[in-house]
C-alpha cells in the first residue's frame, strides 16, 4: 500500500500533507522522511516545514511563489502541485531507511521527580511514586514534534501505566523546566506558561535557545531518556 | 530619535513582520497583529516594510522626545496629539526634543503604530525585531515595555535624508495624509455585523452541511477575551462545539478553532504554532489585520470565499502597498 497522503491547502500561505490520523511510529517515520526532503531541496519561497505526529505542513511566501511562477494565478495551487510531485516521483517506500535511525544516540535529560502531581498521579495510577519513577524513566522517547511553547517537546510513547487524561482545571502557571504526562505523553516545559498536563517533576536542562541554531535543543526523531538525579 | 516612555498603556510592544522561519521549533509567527497599518507606518517615515515599529495594543501611551527626529502612527482608528495638539494618524511628523507624544488607539483597544525613520533600534534575535512574549526574547528585552523605557531610532535609510535634512523648532506634521484604505470598506451602512471573509477551514467536514450553513449564518460577538494570540468569538447558542479531540498539527494565524465549549477562537500573530482543536474555517489573509482592529462587543459573520478569490484580494492588497510605499517614499514634508 502506497496510496499517496492527503494534500490539503490550509490557507494563501499554507499546505499540509496529512499521513494518518494517529499516533504511529511508522506513520512518523513518513513524516520525518518528507520532512527531511524538504529541507534539503527547498523551493523558491518556502518559510518553514512543521513536521507533526502524522502531518508536514508547508509554508511558504505567496509573492515569491507568484514571482517564481509568474503564469500561475495561484501560489497555493503552485505549491500544492509541487508537493504532489515530489511524493509521486519517489513515494516513501522505506521508512526505514528515513531518520532517525535506531542507532541515534540517546539524548539524556537530568531530571528530579519532586513535581507538585507526582503523588496524586501515583494514587490515580495505582503505583507507587517509585514505580512512576522506574517506569518515566525506564523508557526510551522519541520527539514526535515541537509546539505548544518555543521548544516544547511532544516526547511518547509513554508507558501504557503511566497513561492519564489532562488535569481536570489546567493550571495558570507551570513553572519553566516542569516535567509532565497526559494521556500517552510526556513532555517539558522550556517557559513558564500555562498548562494541564501533570507535573511530575522538572528538570534544569535548557530546551530552548534563541542564539542556537536550531533554537529548540530537541528535534522531531530524536531519542530522550530521562534520567534521576 | 529618540524617545522616553511615559505610559505604555496595555501592551506596547516592538514589532515588525515576524519571524516565519523558525516554526518548526515552536516559535511563534509573531510580528505586527495588524501587519497592514505597520507597514502603512513604516512607509510614511520612509522605511521599508520590516522595519521596527512600536505597537501601542489598548490604552493611552505617552512618551517625551528625548531627541528629535521623524515619525508617523497608523492604525485603524484613533488619536495622535503632540504638545497637546491633535495630529491624526498617517502624517509625517517632526518631533522636536521635549515635544510629549501622546496616542490614543480607538475605543476597543484597537492597535496603533508608532514609526520613527530608520525603525526603532532594537538587537535581531532568530532574524527578527519583534517581540517573543512566551519566550521572553527579542523586541525590547524580550518583554512589554514599561514606563522610563527609552527607545531609539536607528540609522535613518538614505531615502529619508531629505527628512532628516529639515531641522524645526517645533511640531510639523504634514498637510497630506495616507489613510489606511483596507479599513473603509468594514462596515457596510445599515449593517449591525462586520464580514470577515474565510476560507473552509481543514476540519470542516467534521461539521454536517445544515451545521455549516448554520455557522456562515450565525453573528458572534468579539468578546474582550483577547491578545496578540487570539481572539475568542461568542456565540448565543454554543452549538458549533466538538468533544472529539483530533490529532495535534501545525497551525497558522486566522485559523478558526471550535473547541468543546463551542465558541469559535481565531488565532492570531503570537498564537502556538501546533494545536488539536478542529478548524471549522480560515480567515483569509486581507481580513486578519481588519479583524484584529474589532473592538470587543462588535457583531461578526462569516462569509466563505474560494482560495482564488482570497488570493486575488492579497495580491491586489499588496499591489495597494507597494503603491502607497512608492508614493510615499518623496513626499517632502510641504
Amino acid at each position: 500500500m502506497s496510496s499517496l497522503p492527503d494534500i490539503a491547502i490550509c490557507s494563501e500561505s499554507a499546505v499540509a500533507v496529512t499521513y494518518g490520523d494517529r499516533i504511529d511510529p511508522e506513520i512518523h517515520q513518513k513524516v520525518l522522511a518528507f520532512n527531511d526532503r524538504l529541507l534539503n531541496d527547498p523551493f523558491p519561497g518556502l518559510q518553514a516545514v512543521v513536521p507533526a505526529y502524522a502531518s508536514v505542513t508547508v509554508f511558504f511566501d505567496p509573492v515569491v511563489v507568484k514571482e517564481n511562477w509568474p503564469r500561475e494565478t495561484s501560489s497555493a495551487h503552485v505549491v500544492r502541485a509541487l508537493l504532489e510531485d515530489r511524493l509521486i516521483q519517489s513515494p516513501i517506500r522505506n521508512p526505514q531507511s528515513a531518520i532517525p535511525n535506531p542507532q541515534s544516540p540517546i539524548i539524556e535529560i537530568p531530571m528530579q521527580y519532586d513535581g507538585p502531581d507526582l503523588a496524586g498521579v501515583a494514587g490515580k495510577l495505582q503505583l507507587s511514586e517509585n514505580e512512576v519513577v522506574r517506569l518515566h524513566s525506564g523508557t526510551v522517547y522519541t520527539v514526535f514534534m515541537i509546539g505548544f511553547l518555543p521548544g516544547f517537546p511532544y516526547l511518547g510513547p509513554l508507558p501504557e501505566a503511566l497513561r492519564l487524561p489532562r488535569r481536570d482545571t489546567p493550571r495558570l502557571r507551570v513553572p519553566a523546566g516542569s516535567v509532565a504526562i497526559a494521556g500517552d505523553q510526556t513532555g517539558i516545559y522550556p517557559q513558564a506558561s500555562p498548562g494541564g498536563w501533570h507535573l511530575i517533576g522538572h528538570t534544569d536542562s535548557r530546551l530552548f535557545d534563541p542564539k542556537e541554531r536550531p533554537p529548540a535543543r530537541l528535534q522531531p526523531g530524536m531519542r530522550v531518556r530521562f534520567v534521576e538525579i | 530619535m529618540k524617545i522616553r516612555i511615559i505610559t505604555p498603556g496595555l501592551l506596547a510592544t516592538v514589532q515588525d513582520l515576524g519571524r516565519p522561519q523558525w516554526r518548526s521549533d515552536g516559535v511563534p509567527l509573531g510580528g505586527a497583529a495588524d501587519a497592514v497599518s505597520h507597514r502603512i507606518a513604516n512607509f510614511l517615515v520612509g522605511n521599508k516594510a520590516g522595519a521596527a515599529t512600536l505597537e501601542i495594543a489598548g490604552g493611552r501611551f505617552t512618551a517625551q522626545v528625548e531627541q528629535p527626529g521623524w515619525l508617523a502612527v497608523a492604525g485603524a482608528d484613533g488619536q495622535f496629539l503632540t504638545d497637546e495638539k491633535e495630529v491624526g494618524f498617517g502624517r509625517l511628523v517632526f518631533a522636536p526634543n521635549g515635544a510629549s507624544l501622546d496616542i490614543r488607539p480607538g475605543s476597543g483597544c484597537n492597535y496603533a503604530y508608532l514609526a520613527v525613520s530608520g525603525g526603532w533600534d532594537v538587537p535581531e534575535v532568530l532574524n527578527s525585531k519583534s517581540t517573543c512574549l512566551a519566550a521572553g526574547f527579542g523586541g525590547w528585552e524580550g518583554r512589554v515595555l514599561r514606563k522610563g523605557d527609552v527607545l531609539s531610532a536607528a540609522d535613518a535609510p538614505p531615502e529619508s535624508e531629505m527628512q532628516g535634512g529639515l531641522q524645526h523648532e517645533s511640531v510639523r506634521s504634514s498637510n497630506w495624509f495616507a489613510g489606511n484604505p483596507f479599513f473603509r470598506k468594514m462596515m457596510t451602512p445599515g449593517s449591525r455585523t462586520i464580514v470577515i471573509r474565510v476560507l473552509a477551514g481543514p476540519e470542516i467536514h467534521w461539521w454536517s452541511e445544515t451545521q455549516q450553513e448554520q455557522f456562515f449564518k450565525t453573528p458572534f460577538t468579539v468578546s474582550a477575551r483577547r491578545d496578540r494570540m487570539g481572539v475568542r468569538l461568542d456565540a448565543e447558542d454554543a452549538v458549533f462545539g466538538k468533544t472529539e479531540i483530533m490529532l495535534s498539527t501545525a497551525v497558522c494565524p486566522g485559523a478558526i478553532q471550535v473547541p468543546p465549549d463551542g465558541h469559535p477562537f481565531v488565532l492570531l500573530a503570537d498564537a502556538q504554532t501546533t494545536g488539536g482543536y478542529p478548524r471549522i474555517a480560515q480567515v483569509i489573509a486581507v481580513d486578519i489585520p481588519r479583524l484584529v482592529q474589532i473592538p470587543p462587543g462588535q457583531g461578526v459573520c462569516f462569509q466563505k470565499v474560494t482560495l482564488e478569490e482570497a488570493e486575488r484580494l492579497f495580491f491586489e492588497q499588496e499591489n495597494m502597498l507597494q503603491k502607497i510605499q512608492l508614493a510615499l517614499r518623496w513626499r517632502a514634508l510641504k
